[in-house]
């Protein structure tokens, strides 16, 4: 009985230490993918992160205002050396849950700077700040061409950044054209450019807001995305 | 006949039309080179280093240099194209002002040949000087402007109405200063100064400290 006893007792501590190796290697194995896996994305993340960063210190250096596209905090943003000066909710125009994360994957399609400059703007609509009329007098008496003086405040433009991409500026005033054979163009050049890919996003702004916009975004600004 | 018609009335508008798409097409197409340029050329290293601890190191070291350019106290922000002056402190706008800025035409001397560009100018100054009742000292400018001879004597330049009742200093020699002529604020009319109305010019001096960052865009 003594011999009996103690061989399943020896069995069963075989047993369980062989049952305990097993969970233990298993765990093991466990905890090495986790880590892995963890590894893998902290360094994509870090990667895109330095990425974002480089870009903006490079930007801050310039002197100049940029644009930022936040699409995490679904923001307009102005910088000048890493500092808003300037901000306006995303409100979107059009009621396109794909569009704002479509626009912002081809925007970092090409290249690994999450940067683009702006190509080309157009101003649809727009009316002036302040009257022609009063604008001749106060030129006249400061001695400068009225067109120094004169401000859009746009109905409706568009920020190309090439590629078939682009932001169209929609505010609630009542403009009117500025060139209606350069409207027909652009809104042609629109029609037939989608067939090739072209990705526009079109959102919602105060008016006040959208003439700082239209101001600043002339060709060559540089545009930073997050997303 | 009727080919060269045909031609002409059909084939010359169809060539006409297809270049003019043709070059609105390519130019909608076009990307832009000069960021990329600056991405991957020698100003900016996208490339982490391969260990994970020296990354992780690099990505907060940057990340610290980047948030050291942001302001720690409140700033002034002059937008030049809607002429509007703000106080903010990160997201807070504390004080939002009609201003006059800069208007860009350029005056030459017809004499001397020596010549003026009356710009505001753009980018990240600091308040370097705050002034009560100040005096402007003429510069030679304001008389060829005017057509006026340039005085020989100093005191014959100083005007103690024209920048109102205070002046706050930045860059070289441009002040926010006041105005006589409040009822142009929000146009753009002046040689390189900002004007503000007097109550936002007050409110404005009583809140700078010197040293105050200023972005002006």
């Amino acid at each position: 009985m003594q011999y009996k006893t103690f061989k399943g007792l020896l069995v069963s501590l075989i047993l369980g230490v062989a049952a305990l190796l097993i969970v233990c290697s298993g765990n093991d194995h466990v905890d090495d993918t986790a880590a892995t896996a963890k590894t893998n994305w902290d360094r994509e993340k870090a990667e895109k992160e330095y990425r974002l960063i480089q870009t903006e210190l490079w930007l801050a250096n310039t002197g100049q205002a940029y644009l930022v596209l936040d699409f995490l905090t679904h923001k307009l943003e102005l910088r000048l050396r890493a500092t808003t000066v300037w901000d306006a909710p995303m409100t979107y125009a059009e009621p396109d849950s794909e569009a704002a994360p479509e626009f912002a994957r081809e925007f970092a399609r090409q290249g690994i700077s999450p940067a683009r400059t702006i190509t080309r703007t157009h101003l649809f609509e727009a009316t002036t700040k302040v009257p022609d009329s009063i604008l001749a007098i106060v030129a006249e008496a400061v001695n400068v061409t009225p067109d120094k003086l004169r401000r859009e405040l746009p109905e409706r433009f568009r920020i190309g950044w090439g590629d078939g991409l682009f932001l169209e500026i929609v505010t609630d005033i009542e403009g009117r054209p500025v060139n209606a054979l350069l409207n027909s163009l652009e809104n042609i050049r629109s029609v037939v450019s989608r067939p090739f890919g072209s990705t526009g996003l079109v959102l919602r702004l105060d008016a006040a807001k959208a003439m700082t916009l239209y101001g600043v975004c002339k060709p060559g600004v540089i545009t930073l995305v997050i997303a | 006949m009727a080919v060269r018609r045909l031609f002409i009335y059909l084939g010359i508008p169809f060539i006409i039309i297809t270049a003019v798409l043709g070059l609105f097409i390519s130019e909608s197409y076009r990307g832009d080179d000069s960021v990329a340029g600056m991405a991957t050329g020698d100003t900016v290293s996208v490339e982490l280093p391969a260990d994970e601890k020296a990354a992780q190191k690099l990505v907060k070291q940057q990340s610290r240099t980047l948030a050291k350019l942001k302001p720690a106290r409140p700033y002034i922000v002059i937008d030049t194209y809607s002429n509007r002056l703000y106080y903010r402190d990160k997201d807070k706008i504390i004080l939002e002002a009609e201003c006059s800025t800069g208007h860009g035409a350029e005056l030459v001397d017809s004499l001397t040949g020596r010549h003026w560009l009356f710009n505001t100018p753009t980018g990240y100054f600091k308040v370097d000087s705050k002034l009560k009742q100040p005096w402007w000292r003429k510069p030679d400018w304001a008389f060829i402007e005017e057509k006026e001879a340039i005085p020989k004597k100093e005191s014959e330049r100083y005007d103690a109405e024209m920048m109102g009742d205070y002046a706050i200093g930045f860059g070289d020699g441009f002040f926010i200063h006041g105005t006589i002529y409040e009822r142009l604020l929000g146009v753009s009319v002046t040689h390189g100064c900002v004007r503000l109305g007097s109550e936002d010019l007050k409110k404005l001096y009583e809140k700078v400290t010197m040293g105050t960052p200023i972005y002006i865009f």
